[in-house]
């Protein structure tokens, strides 16, 4: 059985939202429900909210799903994980027979957040907490320092990448954090931990994201749907003392599970976790694609990846940021990415990672008609 | 070939093939990762299988806050094997224990995964100066948090409304707690098993009245795993699998002041989800036993009747009779439940669909109800008096 995207709805990427969490859920849960023209009282059989309590400031934070979802005496539950979690959960849900349809959603007011940092270092062993206490983002540079050195990468290759990829955001409508650089701009940039400049990682973005899962038969009676061919996952938890440095072993992993679904990568379009610039090339490595190509066919346009400028220019959400590259997808799958629009391809492949201190990362294989 | 289950059509049934838990304790000197990694171990023992053998693992635990560790799930990932599998934590509070097997058997049913590992743990002792504190923040932050509510003062709010709509006198109650904790005797995870009387409860310490100290379940760490499998790998494993014939699950809104607070209507939507799947039309003559979630001694009479087992506000009338007990005619949480086992709050969930697997297995020792056992149905509840999960398993 097919299990296709038929309604999606999001508010932001915005650098502050001006809302309370259950009106920023509610309003995107409206444009996803009104977009997939189904009654979220009678047509939605389960919900799905992905969120994590220290995130939201609330302890249980999965107590506050049902009301702005429509979910109140519904099946509903909260996946303490990322968006790309929440639509394999849906998505096992429907392929089950259990239910018809599913509403998944993710949100990040990360602006309401006073200490992020100490928020994001809670996520560490408490045995490793006081060595990266205000310097979570050493873990990157380290990942980052040693790819460089086993691809034999230079700073001034990932410089060119980045440049790239802050500019592809300038056509996109959720390129809020785009930039028009130059490679020279990037010489005066500061490092915050050799080789990883501060630049280098996605700013943080308000966000919120809602969508809509159907099994095949009320799909097709939709006029747009996206298929979700196939999905899988792979997690290392937090372990960052015995991850595997300089490779993204996670995706790695969950493409040796979907490796026999993708014939061919030319023909799909790429939309890869991008919040660190080098892990753009990591991921895609993961993939199949040997790094130093991969710059050259970014750069001459062979591949098409990230087109709208990636997390590099919409920022990143929390567990929201998957959602964020689903919705890139989704709309170059349907002809919806105005300027950035991609011709050609009916097919894309979603690469996600939950960020640090998590090795947790996944695969979407995504399809239109 | 596909199957019809009252409703839907699955490929593979899905069965519990083995459990494995650890003792439940006030102030375990384990890790949390150590807890948890120790019940995978025993359930992995249990089926003869290793790790590599497991394809997914579904977890579950309660508030972050307890440990002091954000993200949680990717905490103890690792340590329950976790490593290169999908791994996803869910979450609906209390009712987060029962809602780990729920999330397992869609894990299955997809034809995504042949085998899965199903964990709960808790580990609340942390959390200082007592685990209520962390109850300070479950609040909404506009409305409620002002005025400092405490969770013991809902429950008993939500007791005296239970007491005052059914005419339910306190000692009544009580037997509850004096069945539960005299049950657990015979649970070798049991925390506060004990041989109690009304007088001992109704002469207990008061903590916000009516809520007496021994009407409640107390703070405890532990762990709990299962492992399901689908049909054909079941049958490779064990000769005894114990099929997950339904399940469901409810969230009401999280305004608990608006609703009706002496029955979890939430907890009765959870039940008819789940009893529809199993094509179950009679709960109080098709159920052979129940494990309904017992937080509080009063709370076990209410999910047995938001579970159909007895109308409403008559359960009580049947522990009297003794027809809960584990010789009656219905015996509700035989296991000793977290009265009398323990409350770590998202393993106890899991604690209770265990104990369905060791009864409906033949592998309750002790515990094992007098009469034949073929069905039987679990709970959990949790959130602000807003979440009902349910499974249901055969034999």
């Amino acid at each position: 059985m097919r299990v296709g995207i038929i309604g999606i709805g999001w508010l932001g990427p915005y650098k502050e939202a001006n809302f309370h969490f259950q009106e920023f859920i509610f309003k995107t849960a409206q444009k996803s429900y009104e977009s997939s023209g189904l009654d979220p009282r009678k047509d939605i059989d389960g919900f799905i909210s992905c969120q994590e309590d220290f995130w939201e400031g609330v302890s249980i934070s999965d107590e506050f799903a049902p009301d702005p979802l429509g979910g109140a005496r519904r099946p509903t539950f909260t996946v303490a994980g990322d968006l790309m979690q929440g639509l394999a959960e849906g998505y096992m849900m429907i392929r089950s027979n259990l239910f018809n349809a599913v509403a998944i959603e993710a949100h990040s007011l990360v602006s309401d957040i006073r200490s992020l940092d100490s928020i994001t270092l809670a996520a560490f062993d408490p045995q490793y907490r006081e060595i990266f206490k205000g310097k979570v983002d050493a873990l990157a540079a380290m990942d980052m320092n040693r790819f460089m050195n086993e691809r034999r990468l230079s700073r001034g290759e990932i410089d060119e990448l980045l440049v790239l990829q802050k500019r592809k955001g300038i056509k996109s409508s959720i390129g809020i954090h785009s930039l028009n650089l130059s490679k020279r701009d990037l010489e005066n940039e500061k490092y915050s931990f050799y080789p990883l400049k501060e630049i280098d990682k996605a700013p943080f973005s308000d966000f919120a994201i809602n969508v809509v899962l159907a099994k095949e038969d009320l799909a097709k009676k939709h006029e747009e749907v996206i298929w979700i061919d196939d999905l899988w996952y792979t997690s290392h938890g937090n372990a960052i003392d015995t991850a595997e440095y300089g490779k993204a072993f996670y995706i790695e992993r969950a493409f040796k599970k979907l490796r026999n679904k993708v014939k061919d990568l030319s023909e799909y379009y790429i939309e890869v976790d991008d919040r660190y610039s080098y892990k753009l090339l990591q991921h895609l490595e993961a993939i199949g694609f040997e790094p130093r190509r991969a710059i050259e066919d970014i750069i001459n346009d062979n591949i098409k990846v990230n087109e709208c400028g990636g997390l590099l220019s919409s920022g990143q959400s929390l567990e929201a940021t998957s959602g964020l590259e689903v919705l890139n997808a989704f709309l170059q799958l349907t002809h919806k990415a105005g300027q950035c629009q991609v011709k050609g391809l009916s097919k894309a492949i979603v690469v996600t990672w939950r960020g640090l201190p998590s090795f947790t990362g996944g695969i979407i294989l995504l399809s239109g008609e | 070939m596909s199957r019809l289950v009252t409703n839907i059509y699955i490929k593979d049934k899905v069965a519990v093939v083995s459990a494995g838990m650890t003792k439940f304790t006030r102030r375990a000197v384990e890790s949390t990762k150590e807890l948890a990694w120790e019940a995978v171990n025993r359930a992995l023992e249990d089926a003869n299988m290793e790790i590599r053998d497991i394809e997914c693992i579904v977890s579950g635990s309660a508030p972050d806050a307890f440990d002091g560790i954000h993200m949680k799930g990717e905490s103890y990932s690792s340590s329950i094997g976790g490593s290169y599998k999908p791994h996803v934590r869910v979450y609906t509070g209390g009712g987060t224990g029962v809602m780990v097997p729920v999330a397992g058997w869609w894990h299955v049913a997809s034809g995504l995964c042949d085998t899965v590992l199903l964990v709960a743990e808790e580990k609340m002792s942390p959390a200082q100066p007592h685990p209520q504190y962390v109850f300070k923040h479950i609040w909404d932050p506009i409305t409620e948090k002002p005025l400092e509510p405490n969770l013991i003062w809902i429950f008993a709010l939500e007791m005296r409304r239970y007491m005052y709509k059914y005419n339910v006198k306190k000692e009544d109650i009580a037997l509850v707690s004096v069945k539960n904790k005299k049950n657990a005797l015979d649970h070798p995870s049991a925390q506060v098993a004990e041989k109690i009387t009304v007088e001992d409860v109704l002469n207990s310490e008061v903590l916000v009245w009516p809520v007496n100290r021994l009407d409640v379940s107390p703070v405890s760490d532990g762990a709990v795993a299962l492992i399901l499998a689908r049909e054909k790998v079941a049958k490779t494993i064990t000769d005894t699998p114990v099929w997950l014939e339904g399940i469901g699950f409810t969230l009401e809104d999280s305004m608990w002041i608006n609703r009706e607070l002496a029955y979890p209507l939430y907890v009765e939507a959870a039940a008819r989800m789940a009893y529809k799947m199993a094509g179950i039309e009679r709960p109080w003559k098709e159920i052979d036993f129940a494990e309904p979630y017992d937080p509080f001694d009063y709370k076990e009479l209410q999910h047995a009747e938001a579970l159909m087992l007895f109308n409403k506000g008559e359960a009580y009338k049947a522990t009297k009779e003794g027809i809960t007990e584990r010789d009656g005619d219905l015996p509700l949480s035989p296991s000793g439940g977290l009265l009398g086992v323990g409350n770590p709050i998202a393993a106890a969930g899991l604690m209770k669909v265990a104990e369905l697997y060791y009864q409906l297995s033949g592998r309750a020792g002790k515990r094992q109800v007098k009469k034949p056992v073929h069905t039987g149905v679990a709970q959990a509840w949790g959130d602000l008096l807003e979440a009902g999960t349910v499974v249901v398993m055969k034999n």
